[in-house]
């Protein structure tokens, strides 16, 4: 899971840049990029949302002790 | 001029809420009831500071002027937001465990708490958000005067707009003073202006999303109608350098990272580390949600306005010219929450720095150093910060003033998030690699910093503002690959990215470079491992390893800094925890650490750590420190060496001692054999002595012949005892130095002559001697010599055991010395009798009859007065004594005649 939630970026990365491939084609329009980079920008939110849920607290755990208690 | 003064009063009224706000939120935290108020919730709300007047009223205008292009501005932070697990969760550990206050803090805590460090990142923070601080004037100014003027163009007349600007500036100045310095600690975090700032976030994601509902549904009609109207407007064509597009996302994430403000409320603001848990999906749906409707507006404003118009307030003047008041003072609303929340939180970031990093250095130097003088630290940092704050916001009035405020406002932002990105290597280097060095990280800022002047901060005050036109196009001293728009040759770049690339690759090959070339400082090693490895070992920052403090000390000091309520409460809470009543705690190392980290708080990591140094006199560990630890080993080192020869030493002596004490033992057990055996020799002539007195008493029959033969026998033996007691007497005299020499002058061979007459043994005893060796003349005390010799001669004849006895006598020269041997021909003395022979009471075996064993130890008392000696010599035929004069008392024969 951790792996997933470092490979998220990149694959955000990778679907961020990929609109610029199709400028040589010609016939992408700002409107079909901009609703594209929507779709993506949400579907990476939910992932990283799914993700973020399924790293629980346990993965890590052991390394999550508070170093410093707050007073009172 | 009514809606004016009705935005003013708007405006008024809006700062009371937040100000309300603030005010309940901080007192909910001081009565532990803000569980709401460490909601992931609101810190996701409070990320949104990203999002200023350039996301409010900027992208709109970036976007009618080079279409999509805006929006990865914010792709950048959501690539960043996504990849949590990556940095982001690093930072936020790093930061909570060493108790960072700021990004300044965190670099030069990374590089051995070096506060030079600390000065160059505030020094270039303060710089580099100059123009971004103009951006929200310029923007805040330009929404006063477009709602004020009616014809939704941007007034021509600047000077009233500078007036303007100046007065938000001083307002801003005075709201962020109120909101952000009410309290020291930054650490203790600013509540209060959390919340507000969520509170904002609502707004101004409320008036986008209201604004754009109205253009796409009210002034378009449908989802369907605006993309139809997208694809006819001049920013229809999917058309984007691809350069701008991947180096914009990229720059956008790295000045995510890197703008303090982003630091302050990421890290130093976080609550818990598990609240980027929802930030990383929430966040970037904010982003979403912000940047929907910026295209639509775009579009419909370069539709619907005049050319003319400033499309950077698209925003503010559709709903205008649509007669839509609420509207608009809610997008003006939306507009000012966006500027004022970026003002309160970059200033508040920016006067911590100033003040943690220059002024309370400075001040605590020229005070002596001490924080135990009198003067309140407390006041003096809040000070600080009160006019950093001030001179922050009127640096930001100035860059406005000298660039003219013409500029788009994603154009003045873009300097800014440049000059931001500097930070990004020394940062990221300083979490992810532990070679980094302070001097690499040093040199790395220095050279980005001095780029990114050169390339973009000054040539943005125009063609001749700082740097002159000849400079542009013929390069610094005429030098063409000097051009600021084109370094080392690189024309026709766009000047952002070109700034980008050379800042960039030259700030990270610098610092990489130096990284390499030096080597860090042990405590930069420390820390360097606390930080890459802060997931091994949340542990203790720093380590106070012992040493004794004065607790009083460390109080006063504390309360100068935190206050004295809160300080009290700490030193009597630790004190309680360490089992001690009142309020000064042991100053255990734990403490210490504990301490270090509240105060770094209010005055930064590196004076903190300074002043506990000061006060427990026990600075951090240096190379000096570690040089002497090796000089104390080194010491000890020599000191158990000298030991070991001591107990070498000891173990010979005692070697010595145990030899001494068996020939001490050895003596004793001769000396009580000679007691008996002297008894013995005194009782048989005693005896004999008796008995024949008696018969010659009682027994009237004797003949005369009788009578004269035991009387003979009384007087053999009254002889005998009478030499044993002279013997005795002699030896006793000679030990106790009582001996008077009687010099007289005579030749060897004459006292061989009477020794061996006087021994009476050539009846049985065959003497060789060397007669043309026995010329020498001696001038000694013949007599005792004699004596000497007789001894020698008559023990020889006694002991010699070889069936035909010999005793060959042999003097010689040697060393200038007489040395005469007497060497016989029998067995010799055995070996473990050698080393007594010359004691008194000495007697080779029991079985042998005749002297008391007095006669040897005589000898040796004899030549030891005469300056010479007598020895025993192993190893040759027989028994072998030599005897040795000292060359003064003898004289070779020639020399005497």
């Amino acid at each position: 899971m951790a792996d997933g939630a470092r490979m998220l970026p990149i694959l955000g990365f990778i679907l961020f840049m990929l609109p610029l491939l199709w400028m040589s084609s010609g016939q992408a329009t700002t409107a079909m990029v901009m609703v594209y980079l929507f779709i993506a920008w949400a579907a990476l939110a939910g992932v990283a949302g799914l993700l973020s849920r399924r790293l629980g607290p346990e993965e890590d755990q052991p390394e999550d002790k508070a170093p410093d208690e707050e007073p009172g | 001029m009514a809606t004016l003064n009705i935005l003013v009063l708007v405006c008024l009224s809006y700062v009371v809420l937040l100000f309300v706000v603030a005010f309940m939120a901080d007192r909910a935290a001081k009565r532990g009831r803000a569980r709401w108020l460490r909601s992931p919730l609101i810190y996701t709300l409070s990320l949104s500071i990203y999002c200023t007047a350039w996301t409010f009223y900027g992208a709109v205008g970036f976007a009618a002027r080079s279409g999509l292009e805006f929006i990865t501005i914010y792709l950048g932070p959501t690539l960043v937001m996504i990849g949590w697990w990556w940095t982001l969760r690093k930072m936020v550990r790093v930061g909570r465990s060493q108790r960072i206050t700021s990004i300044a803090d965190l670099i030069s805590s990374r590089f051995g708490k070096s506060n030079t460090l600390a000065v160059i990142v505030t020094v270039i923070a303060v710089i580099v958000l100059a123009p971004y601080i103009a951006l929200q004037l310029q923007s805040v100014t330009l929404s006063f005067s477009t709602v004020a003027a009616t014809d939704f163009i941007t007034p021509e007349d600047t000077s009233g707009e500078q007036a303007t600007a100046f007065w938000v500036a001083a307002g801003l100045a005075l709201f962020t003073i109120l909101f952000g310095t009410r309290n020291v600690d930054a650490n203790e975090r600013h509540h209060g202006v959390v919340m507000a700032i969520a509170i904002e976030a609502v707004v101004k994601l409320i008036a986008l999303l209201a604004d754009g509902e109205f253009v796409v549904w009210g002034l378009s009609g449908g989802v369907e109608a605006t993309l139809a109207r997208i694809d006819a407007s001049p920013i229809s064509a999917w058309d984007v350098p691809g350069s701008r597009w991947v180096g914009l996302t990229l720059l956008s994430a790295a000045a995510f990272i890197c703008l303090p403000r982003m630091f302050q409320v990421m890290v130093v603001e976080s609550e818990d580390e598990d609240h980027l848990r929802m930030a990383s999906w929430a966040f970037p749906a904010y982003l979403m949600a912000m940047s929907l409707f910026v295209v639509p507006i775009a579009v419909v404003g370069l539709d619907m306005l005049p050319a003319e118009a400033n499309p950077d307030l698209f925003v503010l003047t559709l709903p205008l010219m649509e007669g839509r008041e609420g509207l608009a003072i809610l997008s003006f609303l939306g507009g000012f929450s966006s500027a004022t929340s970026m003002v309160i939180v970059a200033a508040i970031a920016l006067s911590t720095m100033v003040s943690n990093h220059i002024v309370m250095p400075i001040w605590l130097r020229s005070t002596g150093g001490t924080a135990s003088i009198s003067g309140d630290v407390r006041s003096v940092a809040l000070l600080a910060r009160r006019l950093s704050i001030a001179v922050i916001l009127f640096l930001g009035y100035l860059y406005l003033r000298l660039s003219g405020g013409g500029s788009a406002l994603a154009a003045i932002g873009l300097i800014s998030f440049v000059g931001a990105a500097q930070f990004l290597p020394a940062l990221m280097g300083g979490l992810f690699w532990r070679g980094a060095t302070r001097k690499g990280a040093t040199a790395g800022l220095g050279v980005g910093f001095v780029t990114w002047l050169y390339c973009l901060f000054l040539p943005s005050f125009g063609p001749s503002g700082v740097l002159p036109q000849a400079v542009f196009d013929a390069g610094l001293f005429g030098l063409s690959w000097l051009r600021p728009y084109a370094l080392f040759g690189s024309d026709g770049m766009d000047p952002v990215m070109h700034a980008v690339l050379w800042s960039m690759v030259l700030n990270a090959g610098a610092f990489i470079l130096v990284s390499i070339l030096t080597l860090p400082q042990p405590i930069e090693r420390l820390q360097g491992a606390q930080f890459v490895n802060v997931f091994d070992h949340s542990g203790t920052p720093g380590g106070w390893s012992g040493g004794f403090a004065q607790s009083e000390d460390l109080m006063i000091m504390a309360q100068r800094i935190m206050g004295a309520g809160e300080a009290q409460a700490l030193f009597a809470q630790e004190a309680r925890q360490q089992g001690i009543g009142g309020y000064l705690p042991e100053p255990s190392p734990d403490f210490l650490n504990r301490l270090e980290r509240e105060l770094s708080g209010s005055i930064g990591a590196a004076a903190a750590h300074a002043m506990i140094s000061q006060i427990v006199g026990r600075a951090t560990v240096s190379v000096e420190d570690l040089m002497a630890v090796a000089d104390e080993t080194a010491q000890i080192m020599e000191y158990s060496s000298r030991l070991e020869a001591k107990t070498n030493e000891q173990a010979r002596t005692a070697r010595q001692l145990r030899e001494a004490n068996e020939k001490l033992t050895q003596i004793s057990v001769q000396k009580d054999a000679f007691l008996s055996q002297i008894s013995h020799e005194l009782r048989t002539p005693m005896t004999s002595i008796r008995s024949f007195s008696e018969i010659l008493r009682d027994t009237d029959t004797l003949s005369g012949e009788e009578r004269n033969k035991y009387a003979s026998i009384i007087q053999e033996e009254a002889t005998r005892l009478t030499r044993l007691l002279d013997d005795l007497l002699d030896l006793s005299v000679l030990e106790n130095g009582q001996v008077v020499l009687n010099r007289e002058t005579g030749t060897l061979a004459a006292l061989l002559d009477r020794a061996i007459a006087a021994a009476d043994v050539q009846a049985k005893l065959r003497i060789l001697r060397k007669s043309e060796a026995e010329q020498h003349v001696l001038h000694t005390d013949l007599d005792r010599l004699t004596q000497v010799f007789i001894n020698l001669i008559a023990n020889a004849g006694k002991y010699c055991e070889n069936g035909a006895p010999e005793l060959s006598i042999r003097p010689e020269l040697r060393d200038g010395d007489l040395v005469i041997d007497f060497i016989d021909n029998g067995d010799g003395i055995p070996r473990n009798q050698q080393a007594v022979i010359f004691e008194k009471f000495a007697r080779v075996g029991d079985t042998k009859a005749g002297g008391a064993g007095l006669g040897l130890a005589i000898c040796r008392e004899v030549m030891g007065r005469l300056g010479g000696s007598i020895s025993y010599v192993p190893g040759q035929k027989g028994a072998a004594f030599r005897v040795r004069l000292p060359l003064e008392a003898t004289q070779p024969m020639q020399a005497a005649q």
